[in-house]
């Protein structure tokens, strides 16, 4: 095979690309995966060893089961957050009320604040003696569901993971939702309204249909964040079940057990492909159409 | 064989022998210290006796080595008197001290630092940050064979100071030897942490120790669960008023789990004893008091807490849930509690402190000197002057701990020692007593390592 000069100049200028990537993604990756089985890349003891696998996946052991919770948690703040996202955005473009040019920049709020702090303060908001853990639980007593006050924070079932994600992904949805909205051509939704069509017709027969494949992309990027984060759930989650970053960082920097994490990284990661395989890689084409 | 050859192999091995030799010197030259040599002329005249008499003049040349060195390594510091090494500590002109801690431990090592450069004339610099960040970075340059690194003095608790020691990654010299002022550190405190052993390597500065919180204005001393032994039955008759810190979210949940396990199996059972997974296996599951194991004494503890199956996700959590008036009692650090009153958050007429009986072990965390430390000599006075009585007597003002050295409890001012937080029962009422009489107990961290692991598993996710 003979190398033209195009090619060797092709090599050289895409060369930096190629050694950036290799340094910061491929080469941190390589040691995630070489460190759940033992090795390490940069020097080290090394001892070759299953031992984290076979702990990973044995169900006496949390890890698989902070997986699930992971992925469940992160599904159902990826759905509340989509939902309420694409309906809020639907609502502006439709009823564009004035009101909401003076204070749009309030919804960015979440996008600016650190992680920590929104978790933080939805911890004193949720917090047993948190004015919300009033209302909510005074709420809930009051029509008979609950007998008792129930936690809303560090809870086992996430509630609290729940308010501290939405929060945040909700804005993010509807940022991503209300641009391919303001898109949709004025001209079907009048149609639609001249043949009597209702708003929730004109939202599920025209608007969704239009953006379905803007939805997806949207959840599949939110989920996949939702899956990353660890701010939230560290401090707004229980101690069982724990997120699986979470687990991480307590194997990391308080139990010291590196190579458990290494492994619950090589998961995240496989993890992370797979969603992102399934979303992207059936997804992008259409939208790709669906642009043109 | 040919004469030659034999020839050419003798002069090869020569040369052989020749290379290694200066190779050898070469190395020791490098690690010998670079020593002032004196040098003196001797002459003497001896008249001899005998029969032909006369004189021999014998003129002898005497080379002294009792110079300072450029740098300190791990053979000559022990070589040195303690105003050498202070007289190098000048010559090197600075140290630079990373630390960790609440705000409160932020003000102070920043203001010893400013103390200690206004004293001493040796430029102090102090860094705060994470210990984790300290330690991973102290191993990489290790790893990475950088001889010459940034940071003069770290302090640490046991497991970070053991991550560093197994990597080497630490001053190879027994502080405790050089250090004047480490004399006056209990024994123990001064050669292991945690059960550790630190052969000195590590000198703890403060001791900062868990106590239980309680409500004083709502319990009488006599109302309180006076050992661990009447603890249960205390929070089966206070449903919902005890809870504990997740003890892998906070010190105070940890250490109160492994005072438990002290007291629930006995004390001899872990004091210095060697771990195996399958001895704390076996162990925390044998019947201790109350004929259960100690998961089960845990999940029935836990019946009984606030909000049970929820525990407060830190240390600040936790003092929060007592500050709302959710419970009554709990474990707690002392340093904790007083920052809390002391920032207007916690009422002081509710806090009331003490250590239940048997006791309550703690940790006495301190400082060790990187292997690179640019500053070795400055990086020693350092210490040696974080330990001085006046030093260490304003620890407990400032940040809530006890100090290291025992008698510098003294010199606190009463009006410090009668604060809410810290504990009222005797011994502990006076540190001195409690230090040289006991009962001093001290953590386990790897059985408090193995306890952290399985609480999730069988505590919380149960």
């Amino acid at each position: 095979m003979k190398i033209s000069k195009d090619d060797i100049i092709s090599i050289l200028f895409l060369f930096p690309l190629y050694a950036f990537l290799a340094v910061m993604v491929f080469i941190p990756l390589l040691n995630v995966v070489l460190g759940s089985v033992g090795i390490s890349l940069f020097g080290g003891q090394s001892k070759f060893s299953l031992e984290g696998y076979l702990k990973f996946i044995d169900p006496s052991e949390p890890y698989l089961y902070s997986l699930f919770f992971t992925i469940y948690i992160s599904l159902i703040a990826t759905v509340i957050s989509v939902i309420a996202g694409y309906l809020f955005a639907v609502y502006l473009t439709i009823k564009k009320p004035r009101i909401w040019q003076k204070i749009s920049t309030v919804m960015t709020v979440p996008l600016f604040v650190p992680y920590v702090v929104g978790a933080f303060m939805w911890w004193t908001l949720l917090f047993p003696s948190g004015y919300l853990s009033y209302v909510i639980n005074g709420i809930l007593m009051s029509l008979g569901i609950i007998k008792s006050p129930i936690p809303l924070v560090n809870d086992p079932h996430g509630i609290g993971i729940l308010f501290g994600e939405v929060w945040i992904r909700f804005v993010v949805a509807f940022m991503m939702f209300y641009g391919p909205l303001q898109l949709v051509s004025q001209d079907l939704v009048d149609a639609a309204r001249t043949l009597g069509a209702s708003t929730w017709d004109i939202i599920r027969k025209v608007y969704i249909p239009i953006t379905k494949y803007s939805i997806i992309a949207t959840s599949a990027i939110i989920l996949l964040a939702t899956m990353a984060g660890v701010s939230i759930p560290l401090i707004l989650g229980g101690s069982w079940p724990q997120f699986l970053n979470v687990m991480i960082y307590i194997d990391v920097t308080r139990l010291f057990r590196f190579q458990t994490a290494y492994v619950s990284g090589v998961f995240y990661i496989i993890s992370s492909l797979v969603l992102g395989y399934i979303f992207f890689r059936f997804t992008t084409k259409r939208v790709i159409i669906q642009v043109r | 064989m040919d004469t030659k050859y034999i020839a050419s192999l003798v002069i090869l091995f020569l040369i052989g022998i020749g290379i290694g030799y200066g190779a050898a010197y070469g190395i020791y030259a490098a690690q010998k210290p670079a020593t002032e040599t004196i040098t003196s002329t001797v002459t003497s005249t001896v008249t001899l006796g005998g029969g032909g008499g006369g004189t021999v003049t014998v003129t002898k040349t005497v080379t002294s080595t009792g110079g300072i060195p450029q740098e300190l390594d791990t053979r000559n510091v022990y070589t040195l008197s303690w105003d050498q090494i202070v007289q190098l500590a000048k010559k090197e002109g600075e140290v630079v001290w990373y630390g960790f801690g609440s705000t409160y431990e932020r003000n102070f090592f920043t203001n010893l630092c400013q103390m200690f450069t206004k004293e001493t004339g040796i430029k102090c610099t102090y860094v705060h940050g994470s210990w984790f960040d300290t330690v991973q970075r102290l191993i990489s340059e290790k790893k990475a064979g950088k001889t010459v690194g940034s940071i003069d003095v770290v302090l640490a608790w046991s497991k970070p100071f053991e991550m560093a020691y197994t990597a080497g990654a630490v001053y190879d010299v027994n502080l405790a030897e050089i250090i004047p002022n480490a004399k006056g550190i209990p024994f123990v405190a001064k050669y292991f942490h945690d059960m550790y052993p630190t052969n000195g390597r590590h000198l703890p500065i403060l001791s900062w120790w868990v106590g239980f919180l309680y409500r004083k204005d709502l319990l009488k001393p006599s109302e309180l669960p006076q050992s661990f032994d009447e603890l249960l039955e205390w929070v089966k008759k206070h449903p919902g008023k005890f809870t504990y810190c997740d003890p892998n979210k906070g010190g105070s949940g940890h250490t109160f789990l492994i005072g438990l396990a002290e007291w629930y199996y006995g004390y001899d059972k872990f004091a210095f004893a060697a771990f195996s997974e399958k001895r704390a296996e076996e162990l925390f599951n044998s019947p201790g008091k109350y004929n259960m194991s100690f998961w089960d004494y845990l999940n029935t503890l836990e019946k009984y807490m606030y909000m049970p199956g929820t525990y407060p996700q830190g240390n600040k959590a936790t003092i929060e849930l007592f500050e709302a008036g959710k419970v009554w009692l709990e474990p707690m650090w002392i340093s904790i509690t007083m920052q809390e009153v002391e920032s207007g958050r916690l009422n002081p007429d509710w806090v009331g402190m003490y250590i239940p009986k048997p006791t309550m072990p703690g940790p006495f965390d301190g400082v060790f000197i990187p292997f690179n430390a640019p500053h070795k000599a400055a990086a020693l006075v350092f210490i040696n002057w974080l330990l001085s009585d006046k030093v260490q007597a304003l620890i407990p003002e400032k940040i809530g701990a006890y100090p290291a050295v025992t008698k510098a409890w003294e010199l606190v001012p009463q009006s410090v020692k009668e604060q809410p937080w810290w504990p009222k029962n005797p011994p502990y009422n006076d540190l001195i007593t409690w230090r040289n009489f006991g009962p001093l107990w001290f953590r386990h961290a790897d059985y408090m390592f193995y306890l952290m692991q399985q609480w999730v598993n069988l505590v919380a996710r149960k």
